[in-house]
């Protein structure tokens, strides 16, 4: 039963004494600052202009596909990484070697096409498409 | 688990986390002010003064803190209370923690916590910025903020896949995630007399990995989040310290990306030629320890400059070259790097 | 030698309630940006428990593939339902009828599942970095899964490609 542990007992350490820090910041900021709530100022600030419309509302669903996108790629790099730290302790052997080439290559390679298919169906293009047809933007 | 443990612990905590940290993020604020002037051929701040001392202006930031202290922590109509109170919290507490494994010196003495895993849990962990940002615009209850919470989201989450990938090269080539490692093995050198540091054997991936994170920090070139000079950024709604706090976080990430940098790319704290296990001791770790933050200090300065000389994309320029240009890059990186070392 | 045991025990029981604790916020809590929230804290009080178990990459992936990218999907799901305020179902007025008997079938499962299976013990020395370990794995025992995932994340990039087309392609400017 090592001290394998400790560096984790030093991070939570770390994350609680930042969470207290951040915590006493804003806790002297509150005693310190005066309170003074008025309607207009508890508006919602558009330059000056009364609100135009609420902010709860639906945005566009390509953020979504996005997201669903950096989950993939997290997932492919996150499995990159233990093959990585290995790989070149595994090239010293000649067959295994060739073998972690060539799974890279296959597993990168797949995801390369996904891409390339994403960027050909054109989910990664983010301009307007008025200024796309108009010309505007290339 | 003794007591000597946990009052280093807390020792190396309050130097690196707080004192280094949090107090080179605020130069930096005065920093990116005066940098700004210099490159406006004007004087940028002078004022503020301590008994008529004014230092440059680097009492400014000081200036700053106090103002932020005494001003009103508003909370706007409509606003998700608790989530808005959470957000500056969940913005500022991950770049604090990511120095946790940051090797600043030879061995275990000069880092918090020598994980295993060092470059994943600051992976890990700077992830979690996004949280920051993307709640806390929803939670003001503003179309602009969040609007501008969105596109900080759908930045951030592009640029950190390729921030993962292009570091894959780095963990072949060493062998290790471990950041105290990869400093180790960045002490070898190539036919005798080349430093084997990171920028050295994976220079495609200090650019991509320097514009990755850049990216993710949400600052000029790619401040279409913020867009403090016209567009309304997801703090929008935000006041006193809550604000200071979305702003003091920007620039700890600068000095998060710089240790990042500074460890992975330009050998963390080795001096080229000397003492590369790091176990001389005496004046010669001293010197290591201070090469580190000069490199840290150096890459500030460089994120600085780079962010005052490169106007601003448009959004779908940025994710344009988020998805189109580094995430490719970074893959083909990759496999670049298993070719060749296949080779070798 | 003791008193590191029981630290670690102490520490492991804390991140046990924290997990059980964020996990009744999820499913009890009434907005479900809370309820998101509540599964940050339960994946990470998860995360710490592994690496309380000296499973240092397991921890971290937790963090960075499910705290970093599905908490985000979720996040995002969330913020794509029109008038968010409304939402205040959550969980707990639809169905409950169904649902109890469908939550104690599902912990009569898992209850099975954790009794029956004998949970090998790690030799001591086997921890340390797991990285290398898992890396090796990967080339030798699960190779062909490795390269099945390629695909799965391949079918994943299509599959939202087609979920969202209605979507993208007329002008959805709202």
């Amino acid at each position: 039963m090592g001290a394998d542990y400790l560096p984790y007992v030093a991070i939570v350490l770390t994350i609680v004494l930042s969470i207290g820090l951040v915590g006493v910041i804003l806790v002297v900021n509150a005693l310190l600052g005066p309170k003074d709530l008025s309607g207009a100022k508890s508006e919602s600030f558009e330059c000056g202009n009364p609100p135009a419309d609420t902010s709860r509302k639906r945005f566009s669903v390509k953020f979504y596909v996005v997201a669903i996108f950096f989950v993939v790629f997290d997932i492919e790099a996150v499995f990159l990484f233990p093959w990585a730290v290995m790989y070149r302790d595994l090239l010293k052997s000649p067959v295994y070697g060739s073998i972690a080439l060539a799974e890279v290559l296959v597993f990168t390679g797949v995801l390369a096409v996904g891409l390339w298919y994403v960027w050909k169906k054109g989910a990664l293009d983010w301009a307007f498409d008025g200024a796309r047809s108009g010309g505007t933007d290339d | 688990m003794d007591l000597t443990f946990l009052l280093m612990t807390l020792l190396k905590i309050v130097l690196i986390c707080f004192v280094f940290a949090m107090i080179l993020g605020a130069i930096l604020t005065w920093g990116e002010r005066k940098l700004s002037a210099v490159v406006q051929d004007r004087i940028g701040p002078n004022r503020a003064s301590i008994l008529g001392v004014t230092a440059l202006g680097l009492m400014h930031p000081i200036a700053d803190m106090l103002k932020a202290f005494t001003k009103e922590d508003f909370v706007p109509a409509g606003a998700n209370r608790f989530l808005f109170a959470m957000a500056p919290m969940l913005a500022m507490v991950p770049p604090l923690v990511v120095f946790a494994v940051v090797p600043f010196g030879p061995g275990p003495d000069f880092v918090i916590a020598p994980l295993d895993t060092g470059v994943l849990f600051i992976f890990a962990i700077g992830g979690m910025g996004i949280y920051g940002a993307t709640l806390g615009g929803w939670s003001s209850n503003n179309s602009f903020a969040l609007l501008g919470s969105l596109r900080a989201a759908a930045q951030m989450i592009s640029y950190e896949v390729s921030m993962g990938l292009n570091l894959v090269g780095i963990f072949m080539i060493f062998g290790t995630v471990s950041l105290s490692n990869i400093v180790l093995g960045q002490g070898q050198l190539l036919w005798g007399w080349l430093p084997m540091w990171g920028i050295v054997v994976q220079p495609v991936a200090f650019i991509l990995f320097m514009t990755a994170s850049m990216a993710e920090n949400k600052r000029a070139p790619f401040d279409l989040p913020e867009g403090e000079s016209e567009i309304l950024g997801y703090n929008l709604e935000y006041s006193s310290m809550r604000f200071a706090l979305f702003f003091l976080s920007e620039f700890v990430e600068i000095v998060v990306i710089a240790a990042m940098a500074a460890t992975l790319f330009f050998g963390g704290w080795q001096i080229p030629w000397v003492d590369p296990q790091g176990t001389a001791g005496g004046w010669i770790t001293v010197g290591q320890v201070a090469a580190f933050v000069g490199k840290v200090v150096f890459l500030c300065w460089v994120q600085l400059i780079i962010r005052w000389t490169l106007p601003r994309f448009r959004y779908d320029q940025v994710m344009a070259l988020g998805w189109k240009y580094l995430l490719p890059l970074s893959l083909l990186n990759i496999v670049a790097t298993a070719v060749v070392l296949a080779m070798l | 030698m003791m008193d590191a045991l029981t630290l670690k025990d102490a520490l492991f029981w804390a991140f046990a309630f924290l997990t059980v604790g964020f996990g009744l916020m999820v499913t009890f809590h009434r907005s479900l940006v809370h309820a998101a929230l509540g599964l940050m804290g339960t994946l990470l009080s998860v995360a710490c428990i592994y690496g309380l178990l000296d499973a240092d990459f397991v921890a971290v992936t937790q963090i960075i593939v499910y705290v970093g990218g599905v908490l985000i999907l979720f996040l995002f799901g969330v913020f794509l339902t029109r008038r968010i305020d409304d939402i205040e179902v959550s969980n707990l007025s639809v169905n409950w009828m169904v649902a109890v008997p469908a939550g104690l079938v599902l912990l009569a499962v898992i209850l099975y599942a954790v009794i029956s299976s004998p949970l090998p013990m790690a030799p001591v020395d086997a921890t340390g970095p797991t990285v290398e370990g898992i890396g090796n794995e990967f080339l030798s025992r699960y190779l062909l899964p490795f390269e099945v995932l390629s695909v799965i994340l391949l079918a994943v990039l299509v599959g939202a490609l087609m979920m969202a087309r209605r979507e993208l392609k007329p002008e959805e400017r709202d």
